[in-house]
């Protein structure tokens, strides 16, 4: 079972590749493949089981993308197939049509028909976050410059506490077969390992955690606090 | 009608200010406040002292600005500062308020003022000062700093907007060193301390900036910091102005511009030596020679909120800052102390947050911070205390740490009934810059736990 890491040396901002440790903690028979900026990834030529980007800088953002566009073809089509794809934290913003800042629009890969709305003098946005994906209840934090906007007809994450794909979007980040992007980021597996089981389970390997009680016993406790009626879900 | 604002704002500030000295709350920015509300460009308007430094980056400003303001003092100077981490704008408003008179005219010689990173570009070309030194850039709270690449935009933009200020900055750091290009500069570096850095999980110069091609070291003295070079391009760290050549554990040799000079070290901890080699930059340049500041130096100390050291029957106690939501401030001090080969227990309290239902606080930053250095055999234990405790548990056991050395908490001032003594030498309490006075108490109480089981203390 192989897992290609995109860009680390980019995605790695805010505890993102504590995901990808956490992976090989749990599951130490899978090949994980880190893929620098200026190589080929991987999956242009070879069977992956499963992507992963996490959140980068916003410069880095479209080198990323630019290494990415002659490749968006096979990456959709590997959606198609229902690769495991997973995106935390800005990288959601790469599947999207377009990054609009201060009047410029940046191309991005398009696959999926979104914008984000990048305002990076005056939106910083910073929260915790509460939500709802099949039963799983997702808790994770955020922290961005922009906000998406457009039709997100593939919703990942109900909103139950925080913020959505935009203030105005009780729904957060996509799942499309089985593709997961959304804004919450950092160590979103590590936070909720009800969710990584179902990945664990998605990429048929055993679903057994490393440390499992443990990580339960730290999601029991945040969940509780977020879904105490007096959370605050505003930081910073 | 600004110019009308500026004068309600001094004379409410100044009044505040005055209140607030009389009942005992010098170190509060109120006053700052005030007159921040009433006219916003305060700062503009109001007089500065012949002499004005801002320390700005990421780590070492309360260090430096301390010891700078110390120094000046020892000169004869009057000096109003703000190394009590007011380094908003209240807290620079509230510090040059102290230096000028009702009737807007300097009365002391210098303001010190420690400036964080993010509000550098509104507040240096208001105030313009003198100086503006730069630390480091690294990676901060997300909460506060996002990440460096948008922090060094940030101070670029300061020093832009100040072109008549010196930036002194740290040759060795790639993600500041370019800050104030257009400026008149001065770089410092240290030379190769073979400190055998351990890896980081977090790296924020993965990338050449010019090209995007992998850049190598000629050395790296911790995390980022050390002399680079980019193997395509050719960008590399710039040429240094100060230069420390060689240091021990009571003095550094620097190659200045005028020739090459001993003085005597605050602290030999590396981030220190940088810390210390800007302090000299700005003090040659200002037209100190090296013998009175070498003299200075010698009565320097670190702020006292920083750290503090005690033997008590025969264990060290030690209180050192880690930064909370600051992974590199946070990692740099678990090298330190892993680097100390002591058999040794820990106390960790690192959260923000204390007892507070309603709030809770991002974990994100601990999956950035180097928990993997706190897996070493001359820790015997680690007790963990605080609101996340449950998440530094986790943390702690994916970095390689035995279940069976960790003890762990909600309560932080139990903490200190569950370190033991016996074939140890030393304590270490580490705690976030908001819990100071937490981090003294639970030190006092394993204190007190010590001499109730050995009943002597030593000095």
């Amino acid at each position: 079972m192989i897992v290609e890491v995109l860009y680390p040396e980019f995605g790695n901002l805010f505890g993102d590749m504590a995901n990808i440790r956490y992976l090989q903690a749990c599951a130490p028979d899978m090949e994980f493949v880190y893929t620098d900026i200026r190589s080929t990834p991987r999956f242009v030529t070879d069977h992956v089981d499963m992507l992963y980007l996490g959140s980068m800088p916003e410069r880095k953002q479209v080198i990323a993308m630019e290494q990415l566009k002659p490749h968006a073809l096979r990456l959709k089509e590997l959606i198609e197939q229902g690769t495991v794809v997973l995106a935390t934290g800005n990288a959601m913003e790469l599947f999207g049509e377009y990054i609009s800042d201060s009047g410029q629009k940046t191309q991005m890969l398009g696959l999926f028909p979104f914008h984000a709305d990048r305002k990076i003098q005056e939106i910083r946005h910073n929260s915790m976050f509460l939500g709802d994906f099949e039963g799983i209840q997702m808790v994770g934090c955020r922290s961005q410059f922009s906000f998406c906007r457009g039709d997100f007809t593939h919703p990942f994450i109900r909103v139950r506490g925080g913020c959505g794909n935009s203030p105005e979007d009780q729904t957060e980040g996509i799942h499309y077969k089985n593709l997961f992007a959304t804004y919450l980021l950092g160590p979103l597996l590590v936070l909720n390992p009800l969710f990584t089981k179902y990945l664990l389970r998605l990429l048929g390997h055993d679903d057994t955690l490393a440390f499992e009680q443990q990580a339960m016993d730290a999601y029991q406790l945040r969940l509780s606090q977020l879904e105490s009626p007096k959370a605050n879900f505003h930081i910073g | 009608m600004k110019k009308i604002q500026f004068w309600i704002a001094l004379w409410a500030g100044k009044a505040f200010l005055w209140w607030y000295k009389k009942t005992g709350h010098v170190r509060n920015d109120r006053p700052g406040m005030v007159s921040m509300r009433l006219c916003s460009d305060f700062l503009k308007y109001v007089a500065k002292p012949e002499l004005t430094i801002a320390v700005s980056g990421t780590n070492g400003k309360t260090t430096i600005s301390s010891v700078v303001a110390g120094l000046l003092e020892d000169q004869g100077k009057t000096v109003s500062f703000n190394d009590w981490g007011a380094n908003h704008h209240a807290g620079h408003a509230r510090c040059i308020l102290d230096a000028v008179s009702i009737f807007n005219r300097p009365t002391k010689d210098a303001v010190v003022i420690e400036m964080d990173e993010l509000i550098s570009p509104i507040n240096v070309p208001k105030i313009k000062p003198n100086y503006l030194i730069v630390t480091n850039l690294a990676r901060d709270s997300m909460e506060r700093n996002a990440h460096p690449e948008y922090i060094g935009a940030q101070l670029k933009k300061a020093a832009e907007g100040s072109p008549d200020t010196v930036v002194i900055v740290n040759a060795d750091d790639p993600l500041s060193c370019f800050v104030g290009e257009h400026n008149r500069h001065l770089y410092y570096g240290v030379f190769d301390q073979h400190s055998h850095s351990i890896p980081a999980i977090a790296n924020d110069f993965t990338v050449c900036p010019n090209c995007g091609a992998k850049p190598v070291y000629h050395y790296r003295n911790y995390r980022h910091i050390g002399d680079f070079v980019c193997p395509n391009c050719g960008l590399k760290s710039p040429n240094r102005d100060f230069f420390v050549e060689a240091a021990d554990h009571t003095s550094i040799t620097m190659r200045q511009p005028d020739g090459v000079f001993t003085y005597p070290i605050l602290s030999p901890a590396v981030h220190n030596i940088y810390n210390l080699a800007a302090i000299i930059a700005l003090f040659r340049d200002m037209g100190l020679s090296p013998e009175q500041l070498a003299e200075g130096l010698k009565k320097a100390k670190l702020p006292v909120s920083r750290e503090s050291r005690e033997i008590v029957g025969g264990i060290e106690l030690i209180t050192q800052v880690a930064k909370g939501q600051n992974p590199t401030a946070v990692s740099t001090v678990f090298e330190n102390v892993v680097k100390d080969p002591s058999e040794k227990e820990i106390i960790l309290m690192l959260d923000e947050l204390f007892k507070d239902p309603n709030k809770t606080e991002t974990v994100a930053w601990i999956y950035d911070t180097d928990y993997e250095y706190l897996n070493n055999e001359h820790i015997h234990k680690i007790v963990i205390g605080g609101e996340r405790y449950l998440d530094h548990r986790l943390r702690l056991l994916l970095a390689g740490v035995p279940e069976e050395k960790l003890v762990y908490m909600r309560d932080v001032y139990e903490t200190a009934n569950h370190v033991d003594f016996d074939g140890i030498s030393k304590i270490y309490v580490l705690h976030d810059v908001n819990s100071i006075t937490r981090g003294k108490m639970v030190r006092d109480a394993v204190k007190e736990r010590i001499l109730n089981e050995r009943g002597t203390a030593s000095k």
